[in-house]
């Protein structure tokens, strides 16, 4: 009986343990799958953004939100499978995401804006005058 | 079994997941976000079968066949050239070259820049073909691209432009960094750290009685000079960028002897001098021990004991995660000792610090028996007396490695997603 007592308290202890180090990396590691699959998503994004150019010759003349962004290339065929919602993990939907759109007076230059969920403090950008790259 | 052998054992291990947590930060750093595979540089330089992180200057891959001989050498552009932007983006390329380092071919892996433009390039044969014969030194020393015969590509001018000057900027960078040379600077910060070290030695090896009176003398000077003054002491967030990146030893020769010998002379000796007599938070403790009657003390259970026993374990499994999974992720604030450095401390080190020490008015030198995984690591190298044999911490050990391995083996995709 006294063996069994020791042998639950010290699983109990070891659970425990493990659970303090799944609170302590947790976090992070949310925190970089989310990243990860932010960054896959705004490359296909680009991808489009920049095969759009090329037939039209502007960017999309709109500031719009990443939904609709997505949408939008969907409709003009410049993405045929939408990138997954990395907040989600669900399809695109409007207000659930954190992907802004944004371009100049004649739609000669793009910004793809990600900023961190309920702030305004941007994560990522990738445009075409300074950070055109995420590396 | 032979103590030698243990004593061995235990020093491998250390060393081992040492050399993994760098062989793996490396690989992140050459490989980046689109890592180089040996398929792809099969396709230019056929018998490409592995590809072994080059952790010098280069800073690309040894290319090896099936024999694991060496046959040549890939670089990609990214990150170097991220600033070299052709009609809207930068782009990554691949320069393979072969044993003899003549360049064999360059393939475009990845572009920001317009997709009809790259393809352009991709197509052109002529311009993609341009580099073929030539050696990196050549390659590197290119200023004038006309006079060296390689010309933009019509109709995506500027993104070839943006590809030839990315590949140049990314091998004569690499010109530039292996002509860094270091030299030894000793300050008086080392002096005093040296002075501590040895000190500490003395205290731990002359058991001469008046000499040994003084102890109290030197306690309080390690937590006010060596902890809150230097604020030089040993913790997982040096020991995991050390041996990220690279062990100081020019800029700070002093520390490196001192963390070397932390090591070392417990491995040799058995006195635990670190713990024992440096460490400014292990003093500390000695001292608020001391602040309140031993009737107050309640000494652990045996089960309290063998699970407190295992913190360090969890938070050495922590510092594995964090290191191996490159996450955002503070690692001073596991431990105490940045509490010490009063300017940059943060709120978890500072909670860390005085946690343990209220702990251990009750439970004397709680934190150093039952919290401290650079202690942890310290004394799992340390030889013991009398009989040997494969021991707890020897078992500890193995599974830290185990972890570090699998951490090591298995593709970050798998692990993040």
């Amino acid at each position: 009986m006294n063996r069994l007592k020791k042998i639950l308290i010290r699983a109990t202890g070891v659970v425990i343990l493990a659970g303090v180090a799944a609170v302590l990396l947790s976090p992070s590691i949310a925190e970089k799958r989310e990243s990860r699959r932010v960054k896959a998503m705004l490359l296909q994004v680009q991808a489009a953004l920049q095969n759009y150019h090329v037939d039209e010759e502007i960017y999309p003349r709109r500031m719009m939100p990443g939904a609709k962004l997505i949408q939008f290339l969907q409709e003009k065929k410049f993405l045929e499978t939408p990138p997954e919602n990395p907040w989600s993990g669900g399809p695109y939907a409007e207000g659930d995401d954190w992907l802004r759109y944004r371009t100049d007076q004649l739609a000669e230059t793009y910004e793809l804006i990600v900023v961190y969920p309920e702030t305004e403090d941007i994560q990522f950008r990738l445009d075409s005058t300074e950070n055109q790259s995420l590396e | 079994m032979k103590l030698s052998l243990l004593q061995l054992y235990r020093l491998f291990v250390l060393l081992a997941i040492a050399w993994l947590v760098r062989s793996n930060h490396e690989r992140l750093r050459v490989e980046g976000d689109w890592p180089v595979s040996a398929g792809e540089v099969a396709e230019l330089l056929p018998g490409a079968k592995r590809l072994r992180v080059d952790s010098g200057p280069r800073g690309g891959h040894f290319v090896l066949d099936a024999s694991g001989q060496k046959i040549g050498y890939v670089v990609r552009t990214m990150p170097h050239s991220r600033e070299i932007v052709g009609y809207s983006g930068p782009s990554d390329l691949l320069v393979v070259s072969d044993a003899a380092d003549k360049v064999v071919g360059i393939a475009m892996r990845h572009s920001y820049d317009t997709p009809s433009h790259v393809d352009d390039v991709k197509l052109d044969l002529l311009f993609m073909e341009s580099w073929n014969g030539r050696s990196w030194d050549e390659i590197a020393a290119i200023n004038d691209f006309n006079e060296a015969e390689i010309y933009a590509v019509s109709g995506a001018t500027r993104t070839s432009e943006a590809v030839r000057e990315s590949i140049t900027h990314r091998l004569a960078v690499a010109k530039g960094k292996e002509g860094v040379k270091r030299s030894i600077r000793f300050g008086w910060k080392d002096v005093l750290l040296l002075g501590f070290l040895i000190v500490g030695c003395l205290f731990a090896f002359w058991k001469n009685k008046r000499f040994q009176e003084l102890r109290w003398i030197y306690s309080v000077a390690t937590i006010g000079g060596l902890g809150f003054f230097l604020g030089d002491l040993i913790a997982q967030s040096l020991l995991v960028g050390w041996i990220e990146t690279r062990v100081p030893w020019e800029a700070t020769p002093g520390l490196v002897v001192f963390v070397v010998s932390a090591f070392l002379v417990p491995w040799f000796t058995k006195q635990p001098v670190y713990c024992q007599f440096i460490c400014s938070h292990g003093n500390l403790q000695r001292w608020t021990m001391k602040a309140l009657p031993a009737k107050w003390k309640k000494p652990l259970p045996g089960d309290g004991k063998w699970i407190g026993r295992l913190v360090p374990v969890m938070l050495l499994l922590v510092v594995l995660g964090v290191s191996f999974l490159q996450l955002d992720f503070d690692l001073a604030g596991i431990e105490p000792f940045d509490a010490y450095v009063l300017k940059s401390a943060g709120i978890a080190t500072i909670f860390v610090a005085l946690i343990g020490l209220a702990i251990s008015f009750f439970f004397p030198m709680a934190y150093c028996k039952f919290g401290c995984p650079t202690g942890w690591l310290l004394e799992f190298v340390r030889r013991r007396g009398g009989k040997q044999s494969f021991e707890d911490r020897d078992w500890i050990g193995l599974i830290l490695l185990a972890v570090a391995l699998a951490l090591y083996f298995v593709p970050q995709h798998l692990l993040l997603g």
